[in-house]
């Protein structure tokens, strides 16, 4: 047994105008769940102690929170692997989220994002009298179980720092459970789903890598990747910014071995679309008074075929 | 069993919707019994009004320990009865004692929590009192003391009715109805 002294956001969105900070202290075995302190915690000393909960094993999805500044789940994170030496946990509520009470956040703008991709399988024929069944090969549902085991924790969307500058992106969670139906053989709306996915900011991803930390193994950020390749694959929104600056990055490291930007600012805005190079004439003329123009013509680097046949093997597509 | 009971819930869950609207559009409009709302609002009224006596957490507690430590896989009479009254007692505190400590209208688990331990308590009484009625084994009901099946007198369904301050009324009126798959000794 020691003591656990759990420093809790408390707040309540119906009387508090700004919230405040509670330390509950508690006697429990170190090897106790953040999850159960809280919930002896709340059974012990104060009932008004308010998180999510359900199946206190990590299948749920429910308790994702942040702990010392991490957001995940507490119901999988052990008390002696958190407590600092005066055996404090500072418990928050999850970023990116509106706090409702204590613990607990809105979580609608998370849900609506789920509920814009059609979440479900959308077949070609509704075989309304389930006489067949829909089968899958144990190679093409092997693509499938990792997206599919997501439990919509939300630890992700807590993580993302392109979530908190622009809450119009997806997130991770939702566009990797977009893969899970995009990549799905008996799914009939592959082109709408990555059209719609596009709708939401696809492109905004950062690749920073900060959502693969998942509780479940999900890696949206592989995802992310795929789904992205998935949309060029399949010619989906290909006048559209975020497909083109990937090709046209692709293509000049391809044949000179270095980012040529003069040639990728006119290739993602577009040759020909004068009202976008004018709205970044501006930044142009800063550069250039500041001596950083870049060449608008780049000779390939001595070794460019090395670089070539990098690209030739990855199977890039072009 | 995780993979039964998840597709038990989808395929009952979705009739029992269907069936829901189905009854709701042939009942036409449809209005709470007044009674009803009336007392749910004192429940939850007189849980929140006091501010000492017993907390759900602590019953809830008192609940899980008899529960299995009496009315766990092999069970017998003397534990059996031993659990009924201390689930009674369990009970009676619980209509008597208990209160809510947190009193925002905001995600009141703390409320929420309380009404499913006064919901367990009842469910509790039905598996405990059932338990003690059936003097025989059969499915998950393992008696040492009653280790046969005995398909004479028990191949009825315990239907139980709950009654204020008392044990739960056991009615046997309903007999099992035999269609597909008749009964059979467990011999593997």
């Amino acid at each position: 047994m020691a003591q656990v002294k759990l420093d809790i956001f408390r707040y309540d969105e119906a009387v508090d105008a700004v919230p405040h900070r509670d330390t509950v202290e508690i006697d429990v075995p170190v090897t106790m769940t953040v999850l159960d302190a809280l919930e002896t915690a709340k059974a012990e000393v104060d009932g008004s102690i308010s998180f999510r909960r359900s199946c206190r094993s990590a299948i749920c999805g429910s308790c994702s929170m942040n702990i010392n500044g991490v957001t995940g789940l507490a119901c999988k994170t052990p008390c002696k692997s958190v407590m600092n030496t005066e055996g404090v946990i500072q418990i928050d509520p999850m970023p990116n989220f509106q706090p409702m009470k204590d613990l607990v956040v809105h979580m609608d703008p998370f849900w609506d994002k789920y509920t814009r991709l059609k979440p479900y399988l959308q077949p070609a024929d509704r075989d309304e009298d389930h006489e067949r069944e829909r089968r899958v090969s144990p190679a093409d549902m092997k693509k499938l179980v990792d997206a599919a085991n997501c439990v919509m924790c939300a630890t992700c969307y807590a993580l993302c720092p392109v979530v908190s500058v622009d809450p119009s992106f997806a997130g991770p969670a939702a566009i990797a459970y977009a893969y899970r139906f995009i990549e799905d053989v008996r799914d009939s709306k592959k082109k709408e789903r990555l059209a719609q996915i596009n709708e939401d900011y696809l492109w905004l991803c950062a690749h920073c890598y900060a959502c693969s930390y998942c509780p479940k193994h999900v890696d949206p950020h592989d995802r992310i990747v795929d789904v992205k390749r998935a949309t060029i694959q399949e010619g989906v929104m290909m006048d559209h910014p975020g497909p083109r600056h990937a090709l046209v990055v692709n293509k000049t490291i391809k044949k000179t071995g270095m980012l040529a930007e003069t040639e990728v600012i006119q290739g993602t805005v577009g040759r020909f679309n004068f009202v976008g190079l004018m709205k970044i004439a501006p930044l142009g003329l800063r550069m250039a008074a500041k001596g950083k123009m870049p060449p608008p013509f780049l000779k390939p680097i001595p070794k460019v075929d090395e670089v070539r046949t990098i690209f030739e093997s990855l199977e890039v597509p072009t | 069993l995780g993979g039964n009971s998840l597709l038990e819930t989808i395929v009952y869950g979705a009739r029992a919707a269907n069936h829901a609207c189905d009854y709701i559009k042939e009942s036409g409009e449809v209005r709470p019994s007044e009674r009803t709302l009336k007392s749910e609002q004192a429940r939850i009224d007189n849980w929140l009004s006091k501010n000492s006596g017993l907390r759900a957490p602590q019953l809830r507690t008192q609940m899980n320990t008899t529960m299995s430590k009496n009315v766990f896989i092999f069970r017998q009479e003397k534990e059996l009865k031993q659990a009924v009254d201390d689930l009674l007692e369990i009970r009676k505190s619980f209509d008597r004692d208990v209160y809510v400590m947190d009193k925002s209208k905001t995600f009141n688990t703390d409320l929420v929590h309380a009404m499913e331990v006064d919901f367990l308590i009842d469910a509790a009484m039905c598996v405990a009192n059932g338990a003690l009625a059936r003097q025989e084994s059969r499915g998950a009901q393992a008696r040492i003391d009653y280790p046969e099946r005995d398909d004479k007198n028990w191949m009825v369904h315990t239907l139980a009715w709950r009654q204020q301050d008392q044990n739960p009324r056991l009615d046997y009126s309903r007999k099992v109805t035999i269609t597909k798959w008749a009964p059979q000794v467990r011999s593997y």
